[in-house]
C-alpha cells in the first residue's frame, strides 16, 4: 500500500501522525518554527520513518507546502518510503553542481504548487562531515525556510555520528524518536543531552512500538470512531508528480 | 491530569508482558528443572520404613494413687509433661551411642563389606586408629540418621527406621525395639535395687543419729536440773523462795536457841546430851523424822509452786505448815514414850525433858536442812539465770536435730515402702514399662523417594524459577519499555506512539541479550545439579547401601532380646 493511502486508511499509525502534524503546524501558525529536526539516540528507532509519515500527514492538507529533508549521507532511506527516484541529489546541491530546484523530487501528493516535495542525498555521496559543514548548507535552509510552508529534516543518529549535531543549529526545534523495547535509557539521556547542549529545543518525543509501550492506546475502537471515520472520510484525488 | 496513586497503578498485562518476552528463559528453567529431578530420581536408591509402635501404658488405677502417696516424682505433674519426658527419654536412650553400639554388635553390623572396606581406607589414612572403633563409629552414624520417632497419641510412640533394603529395615526395628524394653526393664530393675539399698543404709544412718541426738538432750537436760528445789525456784516465785528461806532460817535458828537452853535443863537434871542419842537412833524416831522431813519438803515445793510472783508470799503464809505440825506433835508424843520405855526407873520430868530436848534437836536440825536446801534452790537458780540463754540455744539446737533426725528417718522408711511396693508392682506387671503395641512388619512399598511429589514440585519449580529470572532480567535491562520508563528520563511530552510497523530488530542477539539472566539461570542449574548430585551420593553413602542385617539364628538369653 502506497503511503498516502496509508494515510488515508483507519491504521493507527495514521491517527498519530495527523495527531502530529496538527501539533507542529500550529506550532508553525503560531511561533513560526518552520524547520523541525527529526533524530534519535541510534539508529533503527523510527526517525526516517516518522519523517515520512509525518511530512505525508501534513502534505495532505491543501494548501500546505511542505518539504521533506533526508541529511543522512550514510543511509538515506527518505525516498524508499515514497518510491521516488533520485537524479540530483543534496550532495550536488552542496557543492554548487546543481540548484535547489533541480534536486527537488516531487511526491505523488504535489498539487499546484502545494504537497510534499523531498530533498534526498544520493547514493554516491561521501563524507558528509565535509558536506553539512559547507556554508551552503546555510544557504540552502534560507532557501527552504522561504520557499516552504514547513520542512522537515531527517538526520542520521545523534551518538554514532556527527551529522545530526552539525544540521541542528539551523533547525527551529528537535523531535527526539525514541522505539520502546530498543532504545536503552542511557542512550537517549545521552541524545537529551546532546540537543540541550546544543541549544536545540527539543519539542517533544515520538514514541515507537506502542503495542509494547502503551498497548491500551492501541485500541481505536475502543471510542467508538473507526466506523464513522470510514465513512465520512473520501479519498483524496492522487497527482502524479 | 493522572494522579500518583493512578499512576501506581498495577497493570497485570505489563507483567504478562514481560514473561511472554522472555518465555525462553522460563520454558528452558522449565525443562531443565524437571530433567534434573528425572536424573536425580533415576539415581536416587528406593528406601523402605518398618516400624514399630510401643505403648507406655498410663498407670492403672491402682498404681497412681501410690506412688502419689509414695511421693514419686516421676509420676507428678501434667499427663502432657510425663509425656513429654517419655518421649525424650526414648529419644535419647534409642539415639545413645552406647545402646546403638550393641545394636550393631548383635545384628553384627560392622561385619557388612562395605563397612569393613570404609573402615579399611580410614585405618590407612590414619595408620594410628583402630579400625574396628571407626567401624563401630560408622555404623552408630548411620543408625542415628536412619532411626526416627514419631508421636502417635497419648503414650503411644512410633520407632520408624530406614533402610534401602526392606528386610533390613524390619529387623532393624524389630531388635531395636525390643533391646530397648530389655534395658527399660533392667534399668527399672538396677534402679529399685540401688535405691533400695541406698535408702536402707541411709535409714541405718538416721537412726544412729537420732539416737544419738536423743540420747544428748536427754543428758542436757538432765543435767540442767539440779537437786532439791533448783527445778521448782523460778523467776516468778524467787521472792517467795527467799522469803521462805529467811523463816525456815528463824525457825531453826529458834529452835537451836531452845536446844541450848534445854541442854542447859539437861545438865541441871543429870544428863548430858549424849544421852538423846540412843532416842534418836531409834527406828521408830527416825521413821518420823524422816516424815517429818518430808512434810517440811511438800510444804515448801507447795509453797513456791503456788507462789505465782507476789512479794512475801512466803511471809504471809502459815508458817510452820500444819502437816509439819502434826508430825511434830507425833514424834513428841513418840520421844515421850520412848524415853519412858527406855529409862522405866527415871523420874517423869527426866525423861520429859530428855524428850523436849531430843525432839527440839531433831527439828532444829531438820529446819536447819531445810533452810540449807532452800538456800541452795536460790544460789543454783541465780546461777542457772546468769547462764540461761546459751542453754536455752544449746536445748534448741539438740532439739532441732532430734526433730530433723526423726523426718529423715520417716522420709526414708517411706522411700523404703514406696521402693519395695513399686518392685511389687513391677513384679506383678501392673503396667510401669512399655510394651510392643505393634511389632514390625515388612515394608511392602518404598516411602522414599515420593516420585510424584518432586516432580510435581519440580513442574512447579522450574516456571517459578524462570519467572524469577525473567523479573530479575527485566530488572537489570536497561531498555526503555513503557511510557513510563521514557518519561523517566526524557521530561518532554510525548507527542505520539507509533506502531511497530515491522518486526523490531534487537541490537543484540541470542546469549548476550540475556546475558545477566542467562549467567544467574546457569549458575542456579548447576548449583542445582551438583546439590542433587552431592544429596544422591551421600545419602547413597549414608542410607543407600544396606547394612544387610546378619540375623542370629538362635540368640543366647543373655544377649539376645527377651520377647
Amino acid at each position: 500500500m502506497a503511503l498516502d493511502d496509508e494515510l488515508r486508511s483507519d491504521h493507527p499509525m495514521t491517527n498519530e501522525m495527523h495527531k502530529l502534524g496538527s501539533h507542529l503546524w500550529r506550532l508553525v501558525q503560531n511561533e513560526s518554527r518552520k524547520v523541525v529536526l527529526v533524530t534519535s539516540a541510534l539508529r533503527g528507532e523510527g526517525k526516517s520513518t516518522t519523517v515520512a509519515y509525518l511530512s505525508a500527514a501534513l502534505a495532505m492538507h491543501p494548501g500546505r507546502k511542505i518539504l521533506a529533508l533526508d541529511t543522512d549521507f550514510r543511509n538515506p532511506s527518505l525516498n524508499r518510503h515514497f518510491g521516488v527516484m533520485v537524479h540530483h541529489g543534496l550532495a550536488e546541491v552542496l557543492r554548487g553542481e546543481c540548484t535547489i530546484s533541480d534536486a527537488i523530487l516531487h511526491t505523488g501528493l504535489a498539487n499546484d504548487g502545494s504537497g510534499l516535495d523531498l530533498l534526498v542525498p544520493d547514493p554516491q555521496d561521501a563524507d558528509p562531515d565535509v558536506l553539512l559543514n559547507t556554508p551552503k548548507l546555510a544557504e540552502l535552509f534560507r532557501f527552504l525556510r522561504h520557499g516552504y510552508d514547513m520542512v522537515l529534516v531527517d538526520v542520521p543518529a545523534l551518538i554514532p555520528v556527527p551529522d545530526g549535531a552539525t544540521v541542528m543549529p539551523h533547525c527551529d526545534g528537535v523531535i527526539l524518536a525514541v522505539m520502546a523495547g530498543l532504545s536503552t535509557r542511557h542512550h537517549v539521556r545521552r541524545a537529551r543531552e546532546l540537543c540541550i547542549g546544543l541549544g536545540a529545543e527539543i519539542l517533544g518525543v515520538v514514541v515507537g512500538n506502542v503495542q509494547q509501550a502503551a498497548p491500551e492506546y492501541m485500541d481505536v475502537n475502543y471510542y467508538g470512531y473507526a466506523a464513522v471515520r470510514s465513512k465520512k472520510r473520501a479519498p483524496r484525488p492522487r497527482v502524479n508528480p | 491530569m493522572s494522579t500518583p496513586s493512578l499512576d501506581r497503578t498495577i497493570d497485570l498485562r505489563h507483567y504478562l508482558m514481560i514473561l511472554w518476552r522472555r518465555k525462553g528463559l522460563v520454558i528452558l528453567s522449565s525443562v531443565t528443572v524437571f530433567c534434573s529431578a528425572l536424573i536425580a530420581l533415576r539415581f536416587m536408591p528406593n528406601e523402605y520404613e518398618a516400624q514399630v509402635t510401643l505403648n507406655f501404658p498410663e498407670r492403672q488405677t491402682l498404681v497412681r494413687p501410690l506412688e502419689q502417696v509414695m511421693g514419686d516424682r516421676s509420676s507428678s505433674g501434667r499427663a502432657s509433661e510425663v509425656e513429654e519426658v517419655q518421649f525424650a527419654n526414648l529419644m535419647a536412650r534409642i539415639q545413645s551411642r552406647a545402646f546403638l553400639e550393641k545394636v550393631a554388635g548383635f545384628l553384627k553390623m560392622t561385619e557388612n563389606p562395605g563397612i569393613r572396606a570404609a573402615a579399611a581406607a580410614y585405618r590407612a589414612k590414619h595408620p594410628g586408629a583402630e579400625s574396628e572403633d571407626f567401624a563401630m563409629r560408622l555404623v552408630v552414624q548411620r543408625l542415628q540418621s536412619r532411626i526416627r520417632f514419631a508421636v502417635v497419641g497419648p503414650g503411644i510412640y512410633r520407632v520408624i527406621v530406614r533402610d534401602t533394603n526392606p528386610e533390613s529395615a524390619r529387623d532393624l526395628a524389630k531388635y531395636v525395639s525390643e533391646l530397648y524394653l530389655d534395658h527399660a526393664r533392667a534399668a527399672a530393675a538396677d534402679q529399685f535395687l540401688a535405691q533400695h539399698e541406698f535408702v536402707r543404709d541411709q535409714l541405718a544412718k538416721y537412726e544412729g543419729d537420732l539416737r544419738n541426738a536423743e540420747n544428748a538432750l536427754k543428758r542436757y537436760e538432765e543435767s540442767m536440773i539440779g537437786e532439791s528445789f533448783s527445778g521448782t525456784v523460778r523467776a516468778e516465785n524467787l521472792k517467795t523462795a527467799e522469803a521462805l528461806h529467811r523463816r525456815v532460817k528463824k525457825g531453826a535458828e529458834d529452835r537451836e536457841l531452845q536446844e541450848r537452853v534445854r541442854s542447859r535443863g539437861l545438865s541441871g537434871l543429870g544428863l548430858a546430851p549424849v544421852d538423846a542419842d540412843p532416842l534418836c537412833e531409834r527406828p521408830t524416831v527416825r521413821e518420823l523424822a524422816g516424815k517429818m522431813k518430808s512434810a517440811l519438803e511438800d510444804a515448801v515445793e507447795d509453797i513456791l509452786a503456788m507462789s505465782g510472783g507476789g512479794t512475801g508470799a512466803g511471809e504471809s503464809s502459815n508458817w510452820p505448815p500444819v502437816q509439819y505440825v502434826a508430825v511434830q506433835r507425833e514424834l513428841l508424843a513418840l520421844l515421850g514414850s520412848e524415853a519412858r520405855e527406855r529409862a522405866p526407873q527415871s523420874t517423869e520430868k527426866v525423861n520429859q525433858e530428855l524428850a523436849e530436848y531430843t525432839f527440839t534437836r531433831i527439828d532444829a536440825q531438820l529446819q536447819e536442812d531445810c533452810a540449807n536446801q532452800l538456800e541452795q534452790s536460790i544460789e543454783g537458780f541465780r546461777r542457772q539465770a546468769q547462764s540461761k540463754p546459751a542453754d536455752d540455744m544449746e536445748l534448741q539446737r539438740l532439739q532441732a536435730e532430734v526433730l530433723k533426725n526423726r523426718e529423715w528417718l520417716k522420709t526414708f522408711k517411706d522411700q523404703m515402702i514406696a521402693s519395695t511396693t513399686r518392685q511389687s508392682m513391677e513384679a506383678a506387671d501392673l503396667g510401669v514399662l512399655p510394651q510392643i503395641l505393634d511389632p514390625a512388619k515388612l515394608p511392602l512399598t518404598p516411602s522414599r523417594p515420593d516420585r510424584m511429589k518432586i516432580l510435581l514440585a519440580a513442574l512447579l519449580l522450574g516456571p517459578v524459577l524462570g519467572a524469577g529470572l525473567a523479573f530479575l532480567g527485566e530488572t537489570t535491562d536497561a531498555t526503555l519499555r513503557t511510557l513510563e520508563d521514557i518519561r523517566r528520563v526524557v521530561p518532554e511530552p510525548v507527542l505520539c506512539t507509533t506502531p511497530l510497523l515491522r518486526k523490531l530488530q534487537p541490537r543484540q542477539r541470542g546469549l548476550r541479550r540475556y546475558w545477566l539472566p542467562a549467567a544467574v539461570s546457569g549458575v542456579l542449574v548447576l548449583t542445582l545439579l551438583v546439590f542433587i548430585a552431592s544429596f544422591t551420593v551421600l545419602r547413597g553413602l549414608a542410607t543407600g547401601r544396606s547394612t544387610n542385617v546378619v540375623v542370629p539364628e538362635a540368640p543366647s538369653t543373655q544377649d539376645a532380646p527377651s520377647r
